[in-house]
């Protein structure tokens, strides 16, 4: 199954839902999910496990709850691989979480028109 | 929080992006929201708020869900707090994990409306459940702990009223429990101003204080009666027509009522609806008094039968009365005595010493297991002593005492139906009891007034033949004659006179009974004491060996007997 | 504990089966199984065949159902077994009831 980028039925419902929140609901886990990505790649410079297996679970969880499907799978595959081995088999520079959140971010930015 | 107040719910969230979409979703559904970000924050707002239900995210940093849900579940106590995890983790173990920690259900992202206002609609019907039965145990706490209040109270009235008598004489040995009276149990004793004692024994219907209060009249009523000097057929006359009175139908009290005289070695007792009394003889075996009559406080007066049985019961020997809490106690070898194991035990047994100890000892152990359905169980063992005995202890008036009546004379005279409806010694009796150290002596007077007046009444005036009273058959025939004459008793009256002088050594009392009747053939009277197995007939011989003398005039219809008594110290007769 | 009564034919016996333990907590069937009947009923058949166990309470029913009765009513309790024949031989119930046991 190909996981989409941003789920729009789901979106959709979520923006139905906040109303007139929802662009400062997009603002907001725009930049939750910014401070998140950056205190991981903290976490993994001090070779801090436990609150990197955390950090990336709570970012898939926020993700999933957006529809934010790619991001998230990529979440799940970093937080397995840092409980199963270690932290130290993850790459430091987190290129897929990087690579899919700018994407996600634009895409987000021009649905919410913010 | 009432079914329309709202409900107060704490969610616990790190993500403020996911915390924005959950607040969102319960504000939405009308409910009030408190929002922790960490499970330290989520302890510490849960003191603050009190809220109703709990929304926490399994994984957090700084404390996680899991420990502050177990931290939470123990502030909560007894009350209830429903704690719902919010989780992505979707493995059994993680889910299983939440249980674990106290959680009662989960929620998976990503959040869904629908399925999230569905538990929280479910848990809150929950809360309410559990705060109305909380609150209902508590009052029913606190209602019964007034009840026993009150028992204890009710308790210290009855106390006062029903006081332990001559429970504890030497010859008594008892078992009673302190609150046994809501039980139903009562237990009275009291020495007759006669000599010799009564005891009687109740078991009320039912439970608490309705079974207590009938006790009270009871007891009122019975050590009235016995210091006044009245027999244990009148005091039951007495007590049944009360119960009739005040207790409503369908309440009633089993009863035993027990005359130990002393000077005579005999007992006379009336059972009505308890377990047979049991007499264990100095040869070993056992005798037994079963229940004959209805329980007190059914029949009316005019059909209630009072009537007792005698036997002979001599020195050593002992008489037992227990209630019906006796067949779940347990012989030797471990065996509950039910309604017949009593008597076997009794009779097995060699050693009388033991008996009593066995029963208590039966009682504390069942205590102890807590047996709560178990009755309360009464049990009263009586000996048989000699009369001397029990006089050394009493109080003797001393010599010179100078208060009371020593000389004096009384006259009393009956006539016709009166001579039915009233008993008359009672009255001799408090008269003569005011003389002092005569008291000693009241068996022999009440023994010398009651022959003398029935014998004036059912010979004299009403002309039965006593040879009835050579069997069973023959009493009841005896009684029912008797009953039958006395309606229809006019013109006639009973005259007693009584005079009392002092002497040198003690003194002398002269009591003459008159009836108007036609009088008896003195020559048909048999003066040798009778043997023991002839049922009747005591009375004239008797009153030989008692009195100083006895003389019979005119046609029979006038007795005087002369009753001379020494002072305690000298020799007497 | 089930009490079942029901009327003859006739309408002037009044037959009343109780089932199990005839205790306490039978008071208000009891009742309610004669209270609600017209006057004419003359005679009572209380049926303890399938009676387990009788307390005191029990006793104190019966003794309201022959206050209710009447005194020129005839009560009968039938069907007793041993246990509970024995508890009426000690109350002497006899004298007020007409009490046999099982055949």
């Amino acid at each position: 199954m190909a996981f989409e980028h941003l789920n729009r039925a789901q979106i959709d419902e979520l923006a139905i839902m906040l109303e007139g929140e929802f662009p400062e609901f997009v603002r907001t886990f725009i930049a939750h999910s910014d401070d998140l990505i950056t205190s991981l790649m903290k976490q993994l410079l001090e070779k801090d496990n436990d609150a990197f297996i955390i950090g990336v679970h709570s970012l898939k969880g926020s993700c999933r709850n957006i529809g934010a499907e790619l991001l998230a799978n990529n979440c799940l595959e970093i937080e397995l691989l840092a409980r199963k081995e270690s932290i130290s088999s993850v790459d430091p520079e987190l290129p897929t979480i990087h690579q899919e959140f700018l994407r996600l971010k634009k895409i987000l930015i021009e649905l919410a028109r913010i | 929080m009432s079914e329309t107040q709202q409900l107060k719910i704490l969610i616990t969230e790190d993500n403020i992006a996911d915390c924005l979409i959950i607040n969102k979703i319960i504000k939405d559904q009308g409910y009030k929201t408190v929002i922790a970000n960490n499970g330290l924050e989520a302890i510490d707002l849960y003191v603050k708020e009190k809220p109703d239900i709990i929304l926490m995210d399994a994984l957090m940093p700084q404390m996680d869900g899991f420990e502050a849900a177990k931290r939470i579940k123990q502030l909560v106590g007894e009350d209830f707090v429903p704690i719902i995890f919010l989780t992505s983790l979707n493995d059994d173990v993680s889910l299983v994990s939440c249980l674990e920690a106290g959680g009662d259900d989960f929620l998976s992202k990503p959040y869904n409306s629908i399925v999230i206002a569905a538990k929280i609609q479910a848990f809150k019907r929950m809360v309410i459940l559990h705060r109305t039965v909380q609150t209902q145990r508590d009052e029913i706490t606190h209602r019964n702990e007034y009840l026993l209040q009150e028992q204890k109270i009710a308790k210290r009235v009855f106390d006062n009223v029903a006081h332990l008598g001559c429970l504890n004489a030497p010859n008594i040995k008892h078992l009673l429990s302190p609150m046994s009276v809501f039980n139903g149990d009562v237990l009275l004793a009291s020495r007759k101003p006669s000599g010799g004692m009564i005891v009687f024994l109740g078991d009320f219907t039912g439970h608490g204080l309705p079974a207590a209060i009938g006790a009270m009249p009871v007891a009122e009523i019975f050590y009235g009666m016995v210091a006044k000097g009245f027999g244990i057929e009148e005091i039951l006359q007495e007590i049944n027509q009360k119960l009739k009175n005040i207790l409503p139908v369908g309440f009633f009290c089993c009863a035993c009522i027990v005359d130990i005289n002393y000077s005579w070695e005999r007992i006379k007792l009336w059972n009505g609806g308890l377990l047979d009394v049991l007499l264990k003889k100095n040869d070993g075996s056992v005798e037994s008094f079963r229940s004959l009559h209805l329980p007190l406080g059914i029949l009316p007066f005019e059909e209630f039968n009072s009537e007792c049985i005698e036997g002979d019961m001599k020195v050593g020997e002992r008489v037992y009365l227990f209630s019906d809490g006796i067949v779940d106690l347990k012989d030797h070898q471990g065996n509950e005595f039910s309604l017949n194991g009593f008597f076997n035990f009794l009779s097995d047994n060699q050693n009388p010493e033991d008996i009593f100890s066995h029963v208590i000892d039966q009682d504390k152990l069942s205590a102890e297991k807590n047996e709560s359905n178990i009755d309360d169980v009464t049990f009263v063992e009586i000996s048989m002593i000699s009369e001397d005995v029990i006089s050394s202890k009493h109080e003797l008036i001393k010599n010179s005492e100078l208060h009371g009546a020593r000389d004096w004379s009384m006259s009393f005279e009956m006539f016709n139906q009166t001579i039915r409806d009233f008993n008359p010694i009672p009255l001799m009796l408090q008269v003569t009891m005011e003389v002092p150290e005569l008291r000693a002596f009241n068996n022999d007077v009440c023994m010398i007034l009651s022959e003398l007046i029935t014998n004036g009444i059912d010979h004299g005036l009403l002309g039965l033949d006593s040879s009835l009273k050579t069997s069973a058959n023959g009493f009841q025939e005896y009684y029912d004659q008797r009953t039958k004459r006395l309606s229809n008793l006019t013109g006639e009256s009973l005259h007693i006179s009584l005079r009392h002088k002092p002497d040198k050594f003690g003194g002398v009392l002269v009591i003459r009974v008159v009836d108007t009747g036609s009088g008896f053939d003195l020559k048909k009277i048999d003066f040798d004491i009778p043997k023991v197995s002839q049922m009747s007939g005591r009375g004239i011989p008797l009153l030989m060996t008692l009195c100083e003398s006895i003389v019979y005039e005119g046609n029979g219809n006038a007795a005087e007997a002369v009753y001379r008594w020494k002072h305690a110290g000298d020799d007497t007769k | 504990m089930s009490i079942v009564s029901h009327l003859s034919a006739s309408g002037d016996v009044m037959k009343i089966g109780i089932q199990g333990r005839f205790d306490f907590g039978s008071h208000q069937d009891f009742r309610e199984s004669y209270d609600n009947n017209d006057l004419n009923v003359k005679e009572y058949h209380v049926d303890m065949a399938k009676t387990t166990y009788l307390d005191s309470s029990a006793l104190g029913m019966l003794l309201l159902l022959r206050d209710h009765a009447g005194s020129d009513a005839v009560i009968k309790i039938i069907n007793c077994n041993e246990d509970v024949y024995k508890i009426f031989e000690i109350s002497n119930f006899d004298q007020m009831f007409q009490i046999s046991t099982a055949k």
